[in-house]
């Protein structure tokens, strides 16, 4: 190069330097970046604004300066290594090529930074020019990124453990699902088969208004004719379909039990081909927690074979109750027709006996002996016959009569006389001091003894026959005991048994070689019982027999007239207060004289009706404890009276007890009777039989409260056993409300029950006047503090503690406290 | 003798019944029927009346209602006489006014101690 022009280069240079540092600074100050240039030895030649206000110094104070001002104390031995090493091998590195920096800021704070490096050559001099950004922002983006991620990444596991555990739940619970569900199935299929097996039709419906259907089983075709659609859309489907002459009792008859919880009652219901078939629908009312009624779930059976046959047995029944009047009528009369021509034969045998004695004739007489015992015999065959027909038609009237019977007895005797000697026999009488007199229908007294005495003469030879009568005080008036007692041939128990039945004799044979009716015994038995008494046999085969009578002393009838028909027996004065009234429903005046003197004098009020219609309004007037009816009746008979007193619901808890010839109990207990006495009457069953039915119905019932339901159905059980009607509650609150409905007798009360419990309840007793007199026995199995026992000792009558008393106490109890308090409210009215 | 009024309308128990009262030595008128039964107590005046019960023209029930209406005839004792042994014969005799039952066939011992009693009462008043 020549001088000037190296000069002129000179110059050229000068200028040139100066404009590249103009363009380098221009450039700078552009940057987006904070821009230091070093030279070799480290100082700052240059910086843009963006440094000044990166580092917070101005430009003078950094220029000339070492660069590691701008690095923290920390990192500056480091980054003088680094740049010293990098002026050996300068090139260019770009941003992020160089790990995180710090700088540090005049005011003594770092930051960090991220710096680009490259070199360049000024004038042959190397320098090095660095671009460096603050990544404060960036960092603290990343630290939150880092920071969010890793909690994401703590969420997700938790969330996963959440996730694994509700799968593990939600498969247990599939599982026990599908357990039930297997379950539920097996039970639905049972159902489906028990329907499908049922010959009833099983239903369910709303349980008020027109009992609209909501459910019925798949076999209501065939016994009903409908198709289930028909019922189900049908809301009036059953109530329009009942009998028109049924509807009004059924709808009477389900109200009660729908209350009671459910029953059974019978009906005509019309079929789809338009005929009607009898039904027994059993229902169970279905009651939510609360106690509503939800729905009513029942079974409708084809009952109309049973009614059918019920019906063809009472028309058979009536035809054979007509018939066997039409045989008693028939006998009466037929008798009648015999004794007539009877009669004459007898007359004139004896006339022609008396005349071939006044006419010294006395060939004849032997024959006409036997033709006037025959026809004797035949007479007395008659009257059996007779006497017989005329107890079984109920027409056998007593004639009461008072008399002696020392001299009755010797009137028998004298009678009887002939026919001992007949067989070599003797006759011991054995008759009590003071026998007195009795009161009895004498000539039945005397047919009796008579039968048996002679009973007895013909079946001993050579034998002792006795005759023993004593006498008895006792109650109303004792007994009389006549007993005839021989030395024969007696009798095995199976000739015993038949002994006293009409038309058997011990054998055939008997009959051939004794002779006699075979109807004697029959009649004096029937005799016997008639005056309320009876005839009782023992006897040894080969040692003879004893025959027993036994009569009343003062007979049955203490007072020669009958009471007025419906009014209160004459003897009511005399009954103690309280006494049960007893209402017989019968035709036959004697009946109901005997009937009213004799259960007058066992301690019941009697009062009597003459026919069906009359029974009827006596009953609803009255209310009596127990009804005795007859079953033939002129008119209205004893099955329509007693169909009256069961449809009836005032009347129908009243037992009744049917008293009848006519030996048909199946026809008796199917229409609803209690219990079923045959004619003539048993009469030491028969107050047995009224007592039994008498005590078993008490007019109100007893209250249980109790919440314990196992408890309170076992106490139900054990008082309806003992035949008290039971109301139940399940704590105080619902024991209120049955209260308000019907007032109990008495009421057992636990203590400890939910809602309200029972002290709550007796306080709430407390402030109703009309409740206040009801009595309360607490059964409870709380230990009674002292404080307690004084809450309860006001308003209680009697606390059984739970565990320690037994159900025999228990029903001992109730019924001493429904006694007292049935006399007390007798004893005020 | 005392005399007997018989009322009876089958002429084999009339018959029968006369023959052995009049053996036994007492009076006997007849009468076949309610009617003469009443008509022969008043003009006969017998001592004692036996009357059957079922009649022909008046029955016995009426006969005797109409001799216990009759001053004449009050106080002539009567015996029913009925072949019914059914309830209420006797009541019903009895009530119409007759003094004493008797139930056929007749038994004449029987019946005799009856009339006995009766006219034995009448006698001695």
């Amino acid at each position: 190069m020549t001088a000037p022009r190296r000069a002129t280069q000179h110059r050229n240079n000068i200028a040139g330097r100066k404009r590249a540092e103009e363009w380098v600074r221009q450039l700078l100050e552009a940057a987006p970046d904070a821009m230091v240039i070093v030279d070799s030895k480290g100082e700052i030649v240059l910086i843009n604004a963006q440094a000044e206000q990166l580092f917070g110094y101005s430009r003078e104070e950094l220029l000339g300066q070492p660069v590691e001002l701008l690095v923290p104390e920390r990192l500056r031995s480091q980054h003088r290594e680094h740049r010293v090493r990098y002026f050996d091998a300068p090139r260019l590195r770009g941003m992020g090529a160089v790990p995180t920096l710090y700088g540090l800021r005049k005011d003594g704070t770092e930051l960090p930074v991220e710096i680009s490096l490259g070199p360049c050559e000024i004038e042959g001099e190397i320098l090095v020019l660095s671009a460096i950004r603050d990544i404060t922002e960036r960092k603290r983006a990343e630290e939150a990124l880092q920071k969010a991620h890793g909690e994401l990444e703590l969420g997700v596991e938790e969330r996963t453990a959440e996730l694994v555990r509700a799968t593990e739940s939600l498969q247990r619970e599939i599982r026990e699902r599908e357990q039930k569900e297997t379950e539920l199935q097996e039970a639905r299929t049972r159902l489906q088969y028990l329907l499908a097996v049922s010959p009833a039709i099983i239903y369910t419906n709303k349980g008020s208004g027109d009992f609209a259907s909501t459910f019925v089983s798949e076999n209501l075709p065939s016994i009903m004719g409908y198709a289930p659609r028909e019922m189900l859309d049908d809301p009036k489907f059953w109530a329009t379909r009942l009998h028109p002459e049924d509807a009004k009792r059924v709808f009477g008859e389900i109200l009660p039990l729908l209350e009671r919880g459910g029953g059974a009652v019978e009906y005509r219901f019309r079929h789809r081909a338009g005929h009607y078939i009898w039904i027994q629908d059993t229902f169970r009312v279905m009651r939510d927690a609360a106690g509503n009624r939800v729905e009513i779930v029942g079974s409708w059976a084809d009952i109309t074979d049973r009614k059918r046959a019920e019906e063809e047995l009472q028309v058979a029944k009536e035809a054979a109750e007509v018939a066997n009047q039409a045989k008693s009528r028939f006998l009466a009369n037929m008798s009648h027709e015999l004794r007539t021509p009877l009669n004459a034969i007898i007359g004139y045998g004896e006339m022609l006996l008396e005349e071939a004695e006044d006419l010294g004739q006395p060939g004849f007489i032997p024959d006409l002996q036997k033709i006037h015992a025959a026809a004797k015999h035949l007479l007395a065959l008659i009257n059996d016959i007779l006497d017989l027909s005329k107890i079984e038609a109920g027409k056998m009237d007593l004639y009461y009569e008072t008399f002696d019977v020392p001299p009755m007895i010797q009137d028998v005797v004298a009678t009887i006389t002939p026919l001992v000697k007949k067989n070599a026999n003797a006759l011991k009488v054995h008759c009590a001091d003071e026998l007195g007199a009795m009161r009895a229908d004498l000539t039945k007294v005397r047919q009796t003894l008579f039968n048996l005495l002679s009973n007895a003469c013909k079946f001993t030879e050579h034998g002792t026959i006795t005759l023993e009568v004593t006498r008895e005080t006792g109650d109303g008036g004792g007994w009389v005991t006549f007993r005839v007692r021989d030395s024969g041939i007696g009798m095995t128990p199976e000739q015993m048994e038949k002994l006293f039945q009409e038309f058997s004799q011990a054998d055939a044979s008997t009959t051939r070689k004794y002779g006699g009716t075979g109807l004697g015994l029959a009649i004096s038995r029937k005799f016997c019982r008639l005056m309320g008494g009876d005839i009782t046999v023992e006897s040894t085969v080969g040692q003879g027999s004893t025959f027993t009578v036994r009569l009343p002393a003062e007979g049955l009838a203490l007072k020669a007239v009958p009471a007025p028909r419906g009014e209160v027996s004459a003897s009511r004065a005399t009954l103690p207060e309280g006494a049960p009234t007893v209402l017989l429903i019968d035709d036959d005046p004697a009946m109901r004289d005997l009937t009213q003197r004799f259960l007058g004098k066992e301690g019941f009020h009697v009062v009597v009706a003459a026919g069906g219609e009359e029974g009827l309004r006596l009953a609803k007037a009255l209310k009596p404890a127990v009804i005795a009816l007859d079953v033939l009746m002129p008119g209205m008979d004893g099955w329509a009276v007693l169909t009256a007193l069961k449809a009836d619901p005032d009347l129908a808890d009243i037992p009744v007890i049917m008293l009848t010839i006519v030996d048909d109990k199946g026809m008796g207990y199917a229409l609803g009777a209690a219990d079923y006495l045959t004619k003539p009457i048993d009469w030491e069953r028969l107050p047995y039989t009224l007592r039994k039915y008498q005590q078993a119905r008490p007019q109100c019932p007893v209250l249980v409260v109790e919440d314990d339901a196992g408890l309170r159905e076992m106490m139900r059980r054990t008082l309806e056993n003992g035949g008290w009607a039971v109301i139940e509650a399940a704590n105080g609150r619902v024991a209120l409300e049955r209260l308000i409905e019907q007032r109990p007798e008495l009421i057992l009360l636990d203590l400890m029950m939910p809602e309200m419990d029972g002290f709550q309840f007796l306080e709430e007793v407390r402030t109703h006047e009309e409740w206040r007199s009801i009595p309360i026995v607490v059964v409870t199995a709380k230990d009674l503090t002292e404080e307690d026992r004084r809450r309860l000792s006001d308003s209680v009558a009697r606390v059984l503690q739970k565990g320690l008393y037994s159900r025999e106490e228990m029903m001992r109890e109730v019924r001493d406290l429904v006694a007292a308090r049935v006399q007390g409210i007798r004893g005020q009215g | 003798m005392a005399k007997i009024l018989l009322v009876e309308d089958s002429e084999m128990n009339r018959d029968m019944l006369a023959r052995r009262l009049a053996r036994r030595g007492y009076e006997v008128v007849i009468a076949v029927d309610g009617g003469q039964g009443v008509t022969l107590a008043q003009t006969e005046a017998p001592d004692l009346i036996l009357m059957d019960m079922n009649l022909p023209v008046l029955d016995g029930l009426e006969a005797t209602r109409q001799l216990r209406a009759a001053p004449a005839t009050r106080s002539i004792p009567i015996i029913a006489l009925t072949a019914h042994a059914m309830s209420g014969d006797r009541e019903n005799a009895l009530g119409a006014g007759c003094d004493d039952y008797d139930s056929k066939p007749i038994e004449l011992e029987r019946l005799l101690g009856k009339i006995e009693v009766l006219l034995k009462k009448e006698a001695t008043p």
